[in-house]
């Protein structure tokens, strides 16, 4: 049998012109999703002393495109998967899921937005 | 008419009530926790959220559930080989939901949970699955 070769190009000029024109908007859609995520969790946490529920704090990183949300305490997995024998009571998966929808119902908005005013 | 957590509920447990996860974690298939002195290893599933989302006039349900492997041999390998199990009962299964037809089940993250009680470890290894499906 015959062998073939396949090619494949993309022609990116552009490309980095439209990131720079969205990078803003994305940032905000991120710093929001983020902070969103954060309230809600803070919200549905299970509460015994408030420890958990105080310690939970959002990180905006990579130049603001990314943020990570979380608590410090050391009990706070034990909280989200729970243990041997305690049920999970789970606040970060789900405040990650309230905001996922809007989350991408905004990055799509903000990718629209830059490419229409390329 | 039971709620559609409830069918959620059973469907989820149906799947893992089989013979491969029965010999693997002999101790039982458990919603939330495991009753008091159960012999692991065990298996806990438990619905971790549900979001409606509607797409015009349909009506799909979301859910997100954990299942987990808990083990309290001294070393992770035990829970994690019946997470593989689980994994096989799971993933892509075709879970009977009164109500729905089922669109798919795919697991989204790993979690691994290790706990000294008194110097007694255990392991509870498990991962999170999306269910997606659509009111008939």
């Amino acid at each position: 049998m015959a062998g073939w070769d396949a090619e494949v190009s993309a022609d990116l000029r552009g490309l980095e012109q439209f990131i720079q024109r969205a990078k803003p908007a994305l940032q905000q859609v991120v710093k929001v999703a983020a902070f969103n995520v954060e309230r809600h969790a803070k919200e549905i946490v299970h509460v015994d002393t408030g420890a958990t529920r105080a310690s939970i704090h959002t990180s905006v990183q990579d130049d603001g495109l990314a943020a990570s949300i979380g608590p410090t305490t050391s009990y706070a997995r034990a909280l989200e998967f729970g243990t041997h024998n305690r049920q999970a009571y789970p606040f970060m998966r789900p405040a990650l899921e309230q905001e996922r929808q809007a989350f991408q119902a905004a990055i799509i908005a903000a990718l629209k937005q830059a490419g229409a005013s390329g | 008419m039971a709620s559609l957590r409830t069918n959620l509920d059973k469907a989820v447990f149906d799947v893992l009530n089989v013979a491969a996860v029965h010999t693997a974690a002999p101790g039982g298939v458990f919603n939330m926790v495991a009753p008091n002195g159960t012999k692991p290893p065990y298996v806990v599933f438990q619905a971790v959220s549900k979001v409606d989302e509607y797409s015009f006039a349909a009506r799909f349900a979301q859910a997100l559930y954990q299942v987990k492997a808990v083990s309290r041999s001294p070393w992770p390998k035990e829970a994690a080989d019946i997470d593989d199990d689980i994994d096989t009962a799971m993933q892509n299964a075709v879970l009977v939901i009164t109500g729905y037809t089922l669109l798919y089940v795919r697991r989204e993250s790993d979690f691994y949970l290790m706990e000294d009680v008194g110097g007694m470890i255990w392991h509870n290894i498990g991962g999170t699955y999306r269910i997606v499906a659509d009111e008939t």
